[in-house]
């Protein structure tokens, strides 16, 4: 074995590589698809008759594990209800420098209020604007998602528009029928969702 | 004392005394059985039917609901058997089918029974599909209750305790069946003075008190426990905040004292504390104006003041502050040893001569352990409601007891005796041939007897109170408790060196005897019967330092005014409560802006001077507070912080008070206290306030009719000084006695020995007055 | 097979005017009691009341000598009527209070000589407005004659009997739900232990309950002896009783008969068969809270053991007679509602668990049931009576709640197919 020829089965590898296509992405000029189930930015979402989902009950500050958000609940306003119910979340805030994305808020929501986007770009100019309040997370009233931030290269705010997905234990819609069969549902924007193709009884 | 029994628990023999019930014997033994009905302090009714349990009977197992079975010798139970799961699985899907299941927007949710207890024994799903029983979302039973008959598991808590304990039956079950629900009678609000116990015991979120209604969830609180302040009982309570704001007050089960229960005032008399009219920031008057400075601008002001230690001091005292501030004041005033320095207690009930008398003290306990109850005093149900509510327990408990004086009127229902006569200045003459009275014969004479004496209103004479006192000493095994409506009143006087009170005030300090005059978190001329006079000597003082959280109608006339950390939550300390207990009190939030704890102040103002005192820390002034006991029994902090004292230490300390001796000040009418009144920090608890607003007289009908009234509303006028209220039939008041209440705004300017004119109200223009 | 007639004699005989004083003393009416005030002894009349062997014809059947020998002690005892007749099929009481009311005063004037009492209580069910009027009516003309008050027949005793008028509660027929609805209380079960009316029963003070059949024999059995009372009936089952036979049958009514033939021979007589000769599908022996039998048991004997070996009870005598065209379901359902409606809402198991299975089977009759509504049922049931056995074992603190499990085990027993065929098979979505 010559030495000349260890030298080229060390190569071998690099050559190899050379001519394969490259898999870094040319960030920020393109951007890659983000799977379904990327956790970026919250929102709080709204039902179809304008009325917020969140009603304040602090469940997922109770459950994050980073301590980033602050709830607060007040009495429904009797003539102007927020919310549908007696309670509604009269502060909403999400420390975004402290959130870790673990998307268990969503999980602990009781009525699919607070969900995630693919979104997660985000920049601010000083601490205290990372500290995201309702008048950010929550949906416009068509259900379009909201913003502070200034359009810059990086953010795109169409991430905004895609949900993640995710599960619940129990069917979204309320029917009994679906108990303890796993439903998927998309989340952002307003209303309930149908459940997603392959998960309802009468497919089975 | 019987015999103890064993008993078989799952397997495991354990002991318990007889006629013990077997859910309290298992509890003893660190055997829990759910339960959501059976309450220690109540009686039983096994409704809920979750705490069943199998014991073998001579007709095989049976199951039975172990908080109505007593247990017997060589018993066998079995708490965890298939049978007995089965059973808790099926009464907690019932008592869940028609539950609505809005935990997320609970209060209770988090610390709620029936949570934890699905949690545990529950089944894990439902198999009810029906829709569920609907009533309206929550109904307002009173200005501080709110009730949600939908989440009501129907337990019977809060009527048994309105019931039992309070003795006001205000709420009931109506309907039946499943459509069984918890409401008021038509028109009749569930106007109880211990309402806030029924949220405190409801297993679910069907009751809950509007002032916590959403503010916060249970697990972000924060809790210590504490004592409260606001009435000599000392209440053991836990108290909690979020955000480091106070939310919510508790009661602990304090077996001794309070036995779990609080009066709705030391439940919801909180929210002063986050009130945006606390003091922030020290102030001074300039120009008859009160300008925001520097505590060091005030220490400089008064150094030059008191350097020379030459300077003619007193202090007007409150009792809202702890043991451990009034031995630095104490302390302090030992600086002065050329001038004489005397604490005036802001406490126009103080009776001293209770502490001149050769008496054995009582404890609350001892009224369950005595053959009779003596009560001359204060009307307990609104100045001492707990002690009210222990005086009810004992009478229940087959105690007599006896009632002199028409300010206990709400006595007269449970007392066997029932004593007053149509004066309205409570200093009866009956008590001079006391031993003729027929209660006082039967069951007073040679037995057991627990006393609860004092003024029961402020223009009593304590001859009186004496003659009954002397009495109860010579002729029986008497135990004497001393009642008055302050708080730390026994603080004060243990440990200050010379108090005397408000009335001495009135007759001694002038501006020419004081320099300098220390107001201490009190409020005298909004408060005392003796307003107007203290009202002028204080004007006529150039110097005048107030303590105070709030500006109000004494603080407002002081030259500085000091903000300060409320004993309630902002600050440590002890508390001597009126069996002379001493028991913690404990920090949970911050004060606001440059407010000091009164020790504090008076610390930094000695180190400025540079006395030499031993007063610049909590724990020394504690010391200083207990050096003269034993280690063991002394309060000390260290002592108090063990578990086993969390429910305080009975000392018997030996006060030193002087008051001058009883001139005749008579009243013409019979003037008290109600537990709701026109104080700072009730105006200031928003959710309370309202209760306390009201302006009113009582009398009884043929009164009434006597003075003309007719429209509901009337006038008192005296001097040019001008108050409408409304009158309130009380026919248990004797004819001709009018009672005014002092701690409503503008009632204490009145010169009560004099005539008030009382006319009745028609005029739109009359209303505007004040 | 004919009739007995003890209790119902005098009603039969005077059909218009039996209720009124004349024409019952015109029969002999108080004599009994005249007599045993005058010259008899307490002890006597107990030791005639143990001899009959009567047993108490308002359910439970507990021998009524016993219970009066249990009563404790006291300066105060309390005599209570349970008048409070409302077991769907149950009207034999009815008779005797419209009917026959001095018959049942003259009982209690006899009750209360034997036990020492001075206060008595009628306990008349609210919706009963006629017979409590004539009960009323009778009590002050047995007051004017001087029957009733103080020293009654010149003797040395005083009586003073209340009538009082429930408010129309089911569960006030249960004794101590009675005594608290007497006291002004909620119509609410007590606990059992401690109060046992025997010993805390009225104001805390020892009461004797018995029912209205009880006390009217009490005048025959101590003018005729106990011992006679005895013969008549089977052991175990001694006297007659008034059956209250309703259902399909022809002759529906109040029939007082010797204890001891068998329903079918009851039915056949004196009820003149089903309606439109059909068979018998099913029946219920004692009152709506009885498990029910099927048309192939009809041999069982009319005694208070007989039906109890068969699992089942004679409880206050309803015979209900169910036809072969019976949706049982539907009927089950009834008898469910009506417990449900009439649960005083104290236990949980009862309060939620019999409105529960009203929905149920509601569900089930209109033909929306599901698979598992059948096990469900059961296991419902099962929660409220653990075993579902008999007698039944209870979760609750008083028997309402087994009541109305007991239609539903006797449905599921013998009579599943009827059920299991009214559920769709397809599971709806």
């Amino acid at each position: 074995m010559s030495e000349s020829f260890g030298l080229f089965k060390g190569l071998k590898v690099t050559f190899k590589e050379l001519f394969r296509k490259s898999v870094t992405d040319k960030y920020p000029k393109e951007f890659r698809e983000k799977p379904q189930r990327f956790h970026g930015r919250h929102v709080l979402n709204r039902y179809e008759d304008g009325m917020e989902k969140c009603i304040g009950c602090e469940l997922c500050a109770g459950v994050c594990p980073a301590q980033c958000i602050y709830v607060r609940g007040e009495d429904n306003p009797e003539d102007e209800p927020v919310s549908p119910g007696e309670r509604y979340g009269f502060i909403y805030e999400i420390n975004m420098l402290r959130c870790i994305y673990c998307a268990l808020c969503v999980e602990a929501c009781p009525t699919e209020a607070i969900t995630m986007t693919s979104l997660f770009e985000m920049s601010v100019a000083n601490r205290s604007e990372a500290i995201f309040d309702k008048s950010v997370l929550v949906v416009n009233d068509d259900g379009t998602p909201n913003t502070h931030e200034e359009q810059t290269k990086l953010t795109r705010f169409e991430e905004l528009q895609t949900s993640d997905g995710w599960m619940r234990a129990t069917s979204s819609n309320g029917n009994p029928n679906f108990q303890n069969v796993v439903n998927w549902s998309g989340s952002l924007g307003v209303g309930k969702k149908d459940p997603e193709k392959g998960q309802s009884l009468e497919e089975e | 004392m019987s015999e103890n029994i064993k008993i078989n628990v799952n397997g495991n023999q354990i002991e318990s005394t007889p006629n013990k019930l077997l859910i309290e014997a298992c509890e003893d033994s660190g055997i829990h059985i759910p339960r959501f009905c059976w309450h220690k302090r109540l009686d039983p009714v096994g409704m809920c039917r979750m705490c069943l349990v199998e014991i073998e009977t001579p007709r095989g197992k049976m199951l039975v609901p172990s908080c109505t079975t007593e247990v017997t010798d060589e018993m066998v139970v079995d708490t965890e058997s298939e049978v007995v799961k089965k059973a808790q699985e099926g009464v907690l899907e019932f008592l869940l089918i028609n539950h609505p299941l809005d935990c997320p927007i609970c209060d209770k949710a988090g610390e709620c029974p029936l949570q934890d207890q699905t949690m545990a024994y529950g089944p894990g799903e439902s198999r009810f599909v029906e829709e569920k029983r609907h009533f309206e979302k929550p109904i307002s039973i009173s200005e501080i209750i709110l009730l949600d008959r939908e989440r009501c598991i129907l337990c019977a808590r809060c009527t048994r305790f309105s019931d039992e304990i309070s003795g006001d039956p205000l709420i009931e079950f109506i309907q039946r069946g499943n459509k069984t629900e918890v409401n008021t009678f038509p028109n009749e609000p569930f106007k109880s003075y211990f309402s806030g116990n029924t949220v405190q015991i409801c297993p679910v979120g069907a009751l809950t008190s509007t002032s916590y209604r959403f503010k916060a969830r249970p697990w972000d609180l924060k809790s210590v426990r504490s004592t409260c302040n606001g009435c000599p009982v000392g209440c053991s309570t836990e108290l909690n905040s979020s955000q480091n704001k106070m939310l919510r007050i508790l009661g602990v089960d304090n077996d001794s004292v309070n036995q779990g229960w609080l009066c709705d005032k030391g439940r919801y008399n909180f929210e002063y504390l986050n009130s945006e009219f606390r003091l922030k920031n020290p102030l001074k008057k300039i120009d008859n104006e009160l300008k925001e400075t520097s505590v060091k601008e005030i220490y400089t002001e008064l150094s030059e003041l008191i350097s020379d230690r030459n300077t003619n001091i007193n202090f007007l005292i409150g009792t809202n502050s702890t043991n451990e501030d009034y031995v630095a004041f104490n302390e302090f005033a030992k600086n002065f040893p050329t001038t004489n320095q005397t604490f005036y207690l802001n406490d126009d009930y103080l009776y001293a001569g209770f502490f001149e008398q050769d008496i054995n003290r009582a404890t609350i306990d001892d009224l369950n352990n005595s053959e009779a109850i003596v009560i001359w005093a204060e009307d307990l149900k609104e100045n001492l409601p707990v002690l009210y509510l222990r005086v009810r327990q004992a009478v229940k408990n087959g105690v007599k007891l006896i009632v002199f004086g028409h300010s206990n009127s709400t006595l007269e229902d449970i007392a066997d005796f029932y004593y007053s006569e149509d004066i309205v200045s409570e200093n009866f003459e009956i008590i001079k041939d006391i031993s003729k009275l027929k209660g006082i014969k039967e069951h007073v004479k040679d037995k057991n007897v627990t006393a609860i004496i004092g003024k029961s209103t402020p223009y009593q004479l304590d001859e009186y109170l004496d003659k009954l006192v002397s009495y109860l000493v010579e002729n029986s095994n008497s135990k004497i408790m001393n009642a008055f409506s302050s708080g730390n009143t026994f603080g004060a006087i243990n440990n200050l060196d010379n108090v005397k009170n408000l009335r001495d005030f009135t007759k001694n300090v002038s501006s020419e005897n004081t320099d300098l005059l220390f107001i201490v978190g009190s409020d005298p001329i909004g408060r005392s019967v003796f307003s107007n006079e203290i009202h002028r000597i204080i004007e006529d003082i150039d110097n005048v330092v107030c303590l105070d959280l709030f500006l109000h109608e004494t603080s407002e006339l002081c030259n500085y005014i000091i903000p300060t950390s409320s004993t309630l939550g902002e600050k440590e300390g002890t508390f001597t409560n009126i069996e002379f207990r001493t028991s913690r009190i404990d920090k949970l939030v911050p004060s606001p802006g440059q407010s000091l704890s009164d020790w504090e102040f008076i610390s930094g103002l000695s180190n400025f001077c540079n006395f030499i005192n031993n007063i610049d820390s909590l724990d020394g002034l504690n010391e200083l507070a207990y050096q003269d006991f034993d280690n063991q029994d002394s309060p000390s902090f260290k002592n108090l912080d063990k578990p086993s004292n969390f429910d305080g230490i009975i000392n018997d300390y030996q006060p030193n008070v002087s008051t001058m001796p009883n001139e005749t000040i008579t009243s013409q009418y019979f003037v008290g206290k109600k537990l709701y009144g026109d104080n700072i920090t009730i105006r200031y608890s928003d959710s309370i306030s309202l209760l306390g607003a009201k302006q009113f007289i009582e009398a009884s009908e043929s009164t009434i009719e006597k003075l003309n009234l007719s429209s509901g509303e009337c006038t008192l006028k005296q001097n040019g000084h001008q108050v409408s209220a409304n009158y309130v039939v009380n026919n248990k008041l004797a004819d001709g006695v009018i009672f005014i209440p002092q701690n409503r705004r503008n009632f204490n300017r009145f010169d009560f020995s004099e005539t008030i004119e009382i006319s009745p109200n028609q005029s739109k223009e009359a209303l505007n007055v004040n | 097979m004919k009739e007995t007639l003890l209790l119902t004699k005098h009603m039969r005989e005077n059909p218009e005017d039996s209720h009124l004083i004349d024409s019952y003393e015109k029969n002999g009416g108080y004599e009994t009691a005249r007599r045993t005030l005058i010259n008899g002894s307490p002890e006597n009349v107990l030791e005639e009341i143990k001899a009959s062997n009567i047993r108490g014809r308002g359910g439970a059947g507990f021998p009524t000598g016993v219970k009066w020998g249990f009563l404790a002690e006291n300066e105060d005892r309390y005599l209570v009527i349970n008048a409070d007749e409302s077991e769907p099929g149950t009207f034999k009481d009815r008779i005797l209070l419209e009917r026959d009311p001095h018959q049942l005063i003259e009982g209690i004037i006899i009750t209360c000589f034997a036990a020492n009492i001075k206060n008595a209580f009628i306990y008349i069910r609210g919706e009963y407005a006629k017979p409590a009027r004539r009960v009323q009516d009778a009590v002050e003309q047995a007051y004017q004659k001087g029957y009733l008050g103080k020293n009654i027949f010149n003797s040395e005793m005083n009586l003073d009997l209340v009538v009082h008028l429930g408010a129309g509660a089911y569960i006030c027929g249960e004794e101590t739900a009675l005594l608290n609805s007497l006291e002004g209380r909620r119509g609410e079960p007590r606990l059992k232990p401690p109060y046992f009316p025997a010993v805390k029963g009225l104001y805390m003070k020892p009461t004797l309950v018995n029912n209205v059949e009880t006390i009217s024999s009490v005048p025959w059995i101590v003018e005729n002896t106990g011992k006679e009372y005895n013969k008549l009936g089977v052991e175990g089952s001694t006297g007659t009783r008034i059956f209250s036979l309703s259902g399909h049958v022809n002759n529906p009514g109040n029939y007082e008969i010797e204890m001891g033939s068998s329903f079918g021979e009851f039915v056949e007589s004196l009820g003149n068969g089903i309606r439109n000769n059909k068979k018998v599908k099913a029946y219920i022996p004692g009152g709506a809270s009885a498990p029910w039998f099927r048309g192939d048991q009809l041999d069982i004997k009319m005694t208070i053991d007989d039906v109890a070996n068969n699992n089942s009870m004679l409880g206050s005598g309803a015979v209900v007679m169910m036809d072969e065209d019976t949706n049982l379901v539907n009927a089950a359902k009834s008898i469910v509602s009506f417990f449900a409606h009439e649960s005083c809402g104290q236990c949980t198991p009862c309060r939620e668990g019999t409105t529960w299975l009203e929905m149920i089977l509601d569900r089930v009759a209109s033909g929306r049931g599901r698979a598992s509504d059948i096990d469900l049922l059961l296991d419902v049931c099962d929660n409220i009576s653990p075993g579902l056995s008999w007698p039944p074992k209870m979760t609750t603190i008083c028997p309402l709640g087994p009541s109305a499990v007991s239609p539903i085990t006797s449905l599921m027993n013998d009579f599943r197919e009827e059920v299991e065929s009214l559920i769709p098979t397809k599971v709806l979505l």
